[in-house]
């Protein structure tokens, strides 16, 4: 250990490598990066925080030129499975959520997923998906504290399904 | 509906057949292929590092249509250096550690830029207050606001 040469580099003030590529305005972050070829996405989504959804019309969307397809979660439950979450605690009996990337029969947060555009262009793939109609039947809501310790609230129930500790919220 | 559009960024002209909905910020990163420029916020104007300067003055390219820039001039980050050296804003922010991923940094350089073109003596109040369009969500704005103080200070040593 060369006591001399330690001492240049503890304590000193060193450059990052990369800002002088950073601040020229390259470096590639993932939504530079061009694939030719590379289709488009656009997810619909649900304006309603709690539903049962009742049927999604996919007919015009999938009409439009230059859309390939619209996934709903009914082309992809027989296909995949779920996504399990685990959430361990010490102590408490085990519990296992499972997570699908598209809404399955309700919409349990604002926003969530409901069905998938894929198109050739990002503003066509924009216009599909404001042409899938989907038939919401809204159920209750609650979104503060104090509504949700009041005795008038639906809890939500949690299915224990045979075998390993496995649980869905229904 | 489709219209011709021909713009200047960065000294070269870029044109595009292009659907008259189609924003700035895609014609630059899409088109024109300059993907410096970026989009953080998903085309709401809120994040600022899609900023650009449209005939010299900094604007979100987000919040502006293609055709809105036809027959105009347009800077990137890419157009900040000369000839390849870097600007005394680009080296401050390098000096400083004004960055640190760097997603956002491009619409601050490009609005810092133009911001010491106007005002080349700023207080730190001054720059904060110019600084309310772009947001970061790695530094804290800290070693920003040094970087444009430090490239300030440069721009007066050698006026």
């Amino acid at each position: 250990m060369n006591d001399e040469s330690n001492q240049n580099w503890v304590g000193a003030s060193v450059k990052r490598k990369e800002d002088m590529r950073l601040t020229s305005g390259r470096g590639q972050y993932f939504s530079d990066i061009k694939i030719p070829g590379a289709l488009h996405l656009v997810f619909v989504r649900s304006p309603i925080a709690h539903a049962k959804i009742k049927s999604i019309d996919t007919s015009a969307a999938e009409a439009m030129k230059g859309v390939i397809a619209v996934v709903t979660a009914a082309d992809i439950t027989d296909e995949i499975k779920s996504f399990p979450q685990p959430s361990l605690t010490p102590a408490l009996p085990a519990n296992y959520p499972t997570h699908w990337p598209l809404a399955v029969d309700k919409v349990k947060f604002h926003g969530e997923a409901v069905a998938a555009v894929i198109a050739s262009d990002r503003y066509i793939a924009a216009d599909a998906a404001e042409a899938v109609e989907v038939d919401y039947e809204e159920l209750p809501v609650v979104t503060d504290i104090v509504g949700s310790i009041s005795s008038n609230y639906t809890k939500s129930k949690v299915k224990r399904i045979p075998g390993p500790p496995h649980f869905d919220l229904i | 509906m489709k219209q011709d559009v021909s713009i200047n960024i960065n000294g070269q002209d870029y044109e595009g057949y292009v659907e008259n909905r189609m924003l700035l910020v895609d014609f630059i990163r899409d088109v024109a292929d300059l993907t410096g420029t970026h989009v953080g916020c998903t085309y709401e104007g809120t994040c600022g590092a899609c900023t650009i300067q449209l005939d010299d003055e900094p604007v979100k390219s987000c919040l502006l249509l293609a055709v809105q820039g036809n027959g105009r001039k347009v800077t990137t980050v890419e157009g900040l250096a000369n000839d390849g050296v870097p600007s005394l804003l680009q080296d401050a922010f390098n000096d400083e550690h004004g960055l640190q991923c760097g997603y956002c940094t491009r619409g601050i350089l490009t609005n810092m830029d133009a911001f010491l073109r106007e005002n080349p003596n700023p207080s730190e109040a001054e720059i904060r207050e110019a600084l309310v369009g772009n947001l970061c969500r790695c530094t804290g704005y800290v070693n920003i606001v040094k970087a444009v103080l430090t490239a300030a200070a440069k721009l007066k040593q050698m006026a």
